[in-house]
């Protein structure tokens, strides 16, 4: 066997688990091509919503400086990859360890830090495929101007986000190796972050106590930095805050995440439940 | 003497899953209700050596193949397998392994067996020109050529296993750990397995192969030397010989001699 160095196979093991996903997905022809329809009727039906609460809405959108199908089109945008760092670890190792597989890829030597990393990497492909394409159509068909874009500030932006709500979600796994049920934490600060975050509304639209409690989750700080990084060009300087915001949930959330998944795989493996369900 | 395999006071306790509360999973309590699934088992096996291990439901087997393929930490004790450590140096043990199981379920159902075979293969280290030569290699040894590439929902339970097996062999280690090769097999494709368990792979590969089994026939046919286990423990291990006359009676059939080591404290 010719050895590789440790960055080589970690890049083919993450490519095999793409390759196996991308493979087993495309085995599904009719829900392989009805999902890329469903996104493009969601867009329709987001544009047309918005020709009703444009005239309301523009008073709470003035910080933005764009009508409310742009705003939203980018909260759905951005909740792509929210949803998919947080729901994509647990659930793809909840699926393994169902399908009796995770066992026999433990037995491999391949660390369960890779195993659940690499599982979870379809999944962002599709996610940024789908904020593309949300973008390319509202941009092309629906005239959505993307023309002052700052591409570093929003990469710098979402890097963050998907990396605070990753932690959410190793978190989340951690439970499901455990305790064999991740998803009420997960439910819970999903429906917290979608109703306070602002996916659908900017959260000056709430009563004041309710924009407090907003500025304790992440996903408030994605949103608005995204929004503003996207739409109107905002640099790095300017959303320094919502950046420093969004860097200290990481500084929180990584090390705690780490820590709570090394004491998850512990108790797992002297339990003798990590391939239980 | 050259160990490739060896075990000392290792033990494993459970908590039943139905009646362990979250405060037993957080805190690892409920000693109350632990079953012993491993009782200070001491083992050594040889490089080379094809060693059975035989026991009834529950007494351990499955436990402590997955103790030895690193899934399961011990509560005491220690493994080492080629000298690896299996909980200090898990990493170093997976690669000299290859892990066979009678779960058949273990693969992707929408992915062809030869997908799911290139699959676990990356997993295993290899490279794609090595995963090419290693499959085909596989494919000629247990004969999966004609299906390689039809989906694996489709074969039968047989052709399953023998996917099963191909996969615990594709990082070529030299230790493989079969815990119940032949559950799901029919007699004919038992018996092809054990020729290629026995010609194959100890004889002309010389891997040191510790396999499980309920058949006391399939033990008797192809271990070199047999382990009874019983209750978490390992109640005697030797060759056949070596078994009947421990029990004073070298006549004796392999049924005789189990009966003799696990129904003595009379309790089985």
């Amino acid at each position: 066997m010719v050895k590789a160095n440790g960055i080589t196979l970690f890049l083919r093991k993450a490519w095999a688990f793409i390759r196996r996903d991308f493979l087993i997905q495309a085995s599904y022809r009719m829900s392989f091509f009805t999902q890329w329809i469903g996104l493009f009727i969601s867009i329709f039906t987001l544009y047309y919503i918005s020709k009703l609460v444009d005239a309301r809405a523009s008073s709470y959108l003035a910080g933005y400086g764009v009508t409310y199908f742009p705003f939203v089109l980018v909260g759905i945008a951005a909740t792509s990859y929210i949803g998919t760092s947080m729901n994509s670890f647990s659930s793809n190792v909840t699926r393994e360890i169902w399908s009796g597989t995770l066992e026999a890829m433990l037995a491999t030597p391949t660390s369960l830090s890779t195993i659940i990393f690499s599982l979870a990497l379809y999944n962002f492909i599709q996610a940024t495929i789908n904020v593309l394409l949300y973008l390319l159509l509202g941009c092309l068909l629906l005239k959505v101007d993307l023309s002052q874009m700052n591409i570093l500030a929003t990469t710098v932006v979402l890097i963050l986000t998907v990396i605070s709500f990753s932690s959410i979600g190793l978190m989340a796994a951690s439970l499901v190796v455990v305790f064999k049920k991740g998803d009420p934490i997960l439910w819970a600060f999903s429906n917290i972050s979608w109703f306070l975050g602002g996916v659908y509304y900017p959260i000056t639209v709430f009563p004041q106590f309710l924009q407090t409690i907003a500025h304790f989750i992440p996903v408030t700080y994605s949103l608005r930095a995204l929004r503003l990084a996207i739409l109107k060009g905002y640099t790095v300087g300017v959303l320094k805050q919502d950046i420093a915001a969004l860097a200290v949930f990481c500084l929180i959330l990584v090390p705690l995440s780490i820590l709570v998944f090394r004491w998850a795989i512990k108790k797992a493996k002297q339990s003798g439940s990590l391939a239980f369900y | 003497m050259d160990y490739a395999i060896e075990i000392s006071g290792l033990r494993k306790e459970f908590t039943p899953a139905n009646r362990r509360s979250i405060k037993d999973m957080v805190f690892n309590r409920g000693n109350r209700n632990r079953i012993i699934a491993c009782n200070n088992v001491d083992l050594k096996v040889r490089r080379g050596e094809l060693f059975g291990l035989v026991g009834s439901n529950g007494a351990g087997k499955t436990t402590l193949i997955k103790i030895l393929a690193t899934i399961i930490i011990p509560d005491a004790g220690r493994a080492l397998i080629n000298g690896f450590d299996v909980v200090k140096e898990e990493d170093k043990v997976r690669r000299n392994i290859g892990l066979v199981t009678s779960e058949i379920k273990s693969f992707y159902g929408r992915l062809t067996g030869r997908q799911n075979l290139i699959f676990f293969a990356a997993l295993s280290n290899l490279n794609s020109s090595e995963i090419k030569y290693r499959i085909a290699e596989l494919a000629e040894l247990l004969d999966l050529n004609d299906k390689l590439d039809n989906m694996f929902q489709e074969y039968s339970t047989g052709m399953k296993q023998r996917f099963a097996i191909a996969r615990g062999l594709l990082n070529n280690a030299p230790i493989l750990l079969i815990d119940e090769p032949t559950k799901s097999l029919d007699p004919l494709s038992a018996q092809n397995l054990h020729h290629l368990i026995r010609e194959e792979l100890v004889k002309k590969a010389n891997k040191t192969v510790i396999f499980t089994s309920h058949s006391l026939l399939e033990i008797e046919k192809l271990a070199d030397t047999i382990g009874i286990m019983n209750r978490g423990r390992i109640e005697v291990a030797g060759t056949l010989s070596q078994l009947r006359q421990r029990i004073g009676d070298e006549n004796s059939s392999i049924e005789e001699v189990f009966n003799y080591y696990v129904k003595r404290d009379g309790k089985s």
